[in-house]
């Protein structure tokens, strides 16, 4: 009897740790599935240190859709837009990467492929699907392997990097034989991207700026008035304490260590300031007074940031915007794209202003996507036929504002284009992001290695975020450190 | 008493000379279908590990940005240069850090989790599987879930320790740089416990019963078996863990990718993260492959030691 009472104790003690430990882990489980509901869960691979340029969006508005699509079937009049590049004889295949390809006879870009094909006979479009996260180092490892797409879609940045490296085919020679586009047509600072050794090496197909959403019913809680978005610094400081109450979990705005110097460029901008010597591109020059002024203001914005994503980044953080948390957001165009496709529910909560100007005026950064052949293609004529196609004036449009199953909230790149009061129908805050494009500031330093100067810029705004520092002392210590690594890089 | 136990064969490594070489190859041609059937994977493996580890030392003495064909020889270079770099010594110290605390804590809480399921406790199959899941599930699905556990104003995690009274204020875990460290620490203990539970399962089960008989007869309690007969006897056990979650530990990579990408502040930029940020994000191949090397010469010390001076034979 007394053996058998004491297995029986025995057992049942692990058994009871094992259990609690197994429900407690259960708990976690089952729980855990109410945060997953918010779609940060699907995204975590994102690692660019820039906002998302684009975004695929539901249609939700028909009839700004069926505007566009009316629109589309008026002018919609294919041609070949090069005669003077003969078609190839033999049948052959262009490969095209790029992210927003979701296949279904709905899809744009399926369409858009359809056309062409009927246009050129010989010239089969194939997709290339990748995530945009991803897209860079697939495209890396791609041109490593000498096996690259004939065209793609890729970011601006990313066209300077590859031109550089002789990844990519100069298209001048391409440009001067097309009917339908226009260098001078495109929105300069989008335009300059893509140019390298004077020489342009992809076509500007989107385009956005920096702007700042804010939430309308925060506003209104806090007593503000919604139709008078922050205009200045001061304003913008005084608003982002109205808006802050932690213990509501309620904050100003949103501030990201992992970007700290992407965002901070516009306050460093509109202070006067700038990143490097336009005389010497070796000499980083945001420790001047008014960068330092700059950097003490951006610093001490943190106070009204949710800490909570001060690890984060633009896009993981988009949710704290979408449920009402964080009231003022900094970021590009795209922004409003994702809101109204993930949060539907947040539609007519929000709305977008440009930034807050600093004494030295307007400033913001922006950024692009171009459409780009690659050295590698054997049949890079075909491939410049495809992106001259995507680059009429009528399939830009589509691809920037949508048509069909296929919306968007991004810029044109096209002069002719921005200037058409259509394009802002039933989205009216996006003519102030084409508005700021005029605020638009491009580096024309040639600095290749610019990257090391922003990476350091970044590393210490970062600690300066901590509280390690304050603002001025982490943009003297980033010049300083941003020199010594131009200098040994030399 | 003597008690033999196959868990572990000595292999006589002294005396492989020529004649040994040739008998092997004899051995070979006569058993050549079974290599027939390794042949796939022997291809695939010269191809994607053989080859690549050589042409990543050939790499490590040049500069490559990987888009170009051109390598430029620069000597050891690369390797001085590691030497020279704060942030490398950072990444090292971190993987230490994460080593250090994640493999015994990892090994602690599987034996814990094996001496349980050892007994006949109910449910054993259901609690044996339900320790394993977090091993067969993907790293990338966990660690998207432990994000959300450890965020700081909706996250799971506070939320009870806050209701339970256990801390005062919302602890950022992640986003803390004084507690991303040991929050991914914590994260990779629940994600190894399940393997480690199944290793010390073997193990438990092939220490013979009479062992723990006899003690009993000698008077040994619980405690005194443990200590005495269970964890001697499972040392070639923990001996293989110990070995292989260093190694594991120390190439981590994807966990930190989802989770903090290194940061804040760099507190969690591991070798491995490190590797991947100079070779994709900088396009410094060279250097990444320098560190891949330096890594491996880490390991290796680490593994030495280890087999120098923890026992890994059992003598009863």
């Amino acid at each position: 009897m007394k053996t058998h009472r004491q297995t029986a104790a025995k057992t049942r003690i692990p058994w009871l740790i094992l259990s609690l430990m197994v429900i407690t882990s259960m708990l976690a489980a089952c729980t855990s599935a109410a945060p997953t509901e918010a779609p940060e869960a699907t995204e975590v691979l994102v690692m660019t240190d820039e906002p998302e340029p684009t975004e695929e969006v539901v249609v939700e508005e028909p009839e700004a859709t069926e505007a566009v699509e009316e629109a589309t079937e008026e002018v919609a009049v294919d041609e070949d837009f090069s005669p003077d590049i003969p078609d190839p004889e033999e049948p052959v295949v262009v490969t095209f990467a790029t992210p927003w390809h979701v296949g279904g006879e709905n899809d744009l870009y399926e369409i858009l492929a359809k056309r062409f094909h009927e246009i050129h006979p010989n010239i089969t479009i194939e997709f290339q699907d990748v995530p945009f996260e991803e897209m860079h180092d697939k495209l890396l490892t791609q041109i490593a392997g000498n096996n690259p797409p004939d065209a793609a879609y890729v970011d601006s940045p990313t066209v300077g990097e590859f031109a550089q490296r002789n990844a990519l085919v100069a298209l001048d020679d391409y440009i001067a034989k097309s009917t339908v586009i226009d260098v001078d047509d495109y929105v300069a600072p989008f335009r300059d991207t893509t140019i390298y050794n004077d020489k342009m090496y992809g076509l500007p197909i989107d385009g956005e700026t920096t702007g700042l959403f804010y939430r309308i019913d925060r506003f209104e809680e806090a007593g503000l008035d919604p139709t008078k978005p922050p205009s200045t610094w001061e304003e913008f400081e005084e608003y982002a304490a109205k808006l802050t109450d932690p213990a509501n979990k309620k904050y100003g705005l949103i501030s990201f260590a992992t970007e700290a110097a992407y965002y901070f460029y516009p306050w460093m901008w509109q202070a006067g300031a700038d990143t490097l010597n336009p005389d010497d591109p070796n000499d980083v020059i945001f420790d001047s007074p008014e960068g330092q002024e700059a950097a003490n203001f951006y610093v001490n914005l943190v106070q009204y940031s949710s800490p909570d994503y001060l690890s984060s980044n633009s896009w993981d953080g988009r949710v704290a915007f979408a449920n009402g948390d964080v009231a003022m957001y900094i970021a590009g165009a795209w922004f409003a794209g994702t809101l109204m496709d993930e949060f539907p529910d947040a539609n007519g909560l929000w709305t977008a202003a440009p930034l807050p100007t600093g004494k030295a005026g307007c400033a913001t950064t922006i950024a692009s996507d171009d459409l780009v052949v690659f050295s590698a293609s054997k049949n890079p004529d075909a491939a410049f036929k495809w992106i001259e196609f995507m680059s009429s004036n009528e399939n830009m449009l589509a691809l920037n504002v949508g048509s069909g199953d296929y919306i968007n909230t991004l810029l044109p790149p096209r002069i002719s284009l921005l200037e058409d009061p259509n394009l802002y129908e039933g989205r009216e805050f996006l003519k102030g992001f084409a508005d700021n494009m005029a605020c638009a500031i491009v580096s024309t330093v040639d600095q290749p290695n610019l990257w090391m100067v922003e990476e350091k810029l970044n590393e210490y705004l970062a600690m300066a975020f901590y509280g390690e520092m304050d603002g001025a002392t982490a943009v003297i210590e980033a010049a300083k450190a941003a020199e010594e690594a131009l200098a040994e890089a030399e | 008493m003597a008690v033999t136990t196959s868990t572990r064969k000595r292999i006589n490594t002294k005396n492989l000379s020529r004649a040994n070489v040739k008998e092997t190859l004899r051995q070979m041609r006569k058993q050549w279908t079974a290599y027939l059937f390794l042949s796939p994977w022997f291809i695939v493996f010269s191809i994607f590990t053989v080859f690549s580890l050589g042409f990543s030392l050939y790499i490590s003495f040049h500069e490559w940005n990987i888009l170009e064909a051109t390598k430029l020889f620069v000597g050891l270079e690369n390797y001085t240069r590691l030497f020279k770099d704060p942030k490398f010594f950072q990444s090292v110290w971190n993987t230490l850090l994460f080593t250090g605390f994640g493999v015994p804590l990892g090994l602690a809480s599987g034996l814990l989790v094996a001496l349980l399921l050892n007994t006949k406790v109910k449910g054993q199959g259901i609690f044996r599987t339900l320790f394993y899941v977090p091993v067969i599930t993907p790293l990338v699905v966990s660690a998207v879930i432990w994000k959300w556990l450890y965020q700081g104003d909706y996250g799971l995690l506070n939320y009870y320790l806050l209701k339970f009274g256990i801390i005062k204020e919302k602890l950022l875990w992640l986003a803390d740089p004084d507690l991303a460290m040991p929050a991914l620490i914590i994260m990779g203990v629940w994600a190894g416990t399940g393997g480690v539970m199944v290793m010390y399962l073997a193990g438990l089960q092939s220490i013979p019963e009479e062992l723990y008989d006899a003690s009993k007869v000698d008077g040994a309690n619980g405690l005194q078996r443990l200590i005495y007969i269970t964890i001697p006897l499972l040392a070639p056990t923990t001996f293989y863990l110990l070995i292989t979650s260093v190694i594991g530990s120390f190439q981590s990579f994807a966990h930190i990718y989802i989770m903090t990408n290194g940061g804040p502040l760099n507190r969690t930029n591991v070798i491995g993260y490190y590797m991947y940020e100079a070779g994709f994000r900088q396009y410094r191949m060279g250097y990444a492959s320098a560190m891949a090397y330096v890594l491996f010469a880490i390991i290796l010390i680490l593994t030495l030691v280890q087999m120098k001076f923890v026992k890994g034979d059992v003598e009863y």
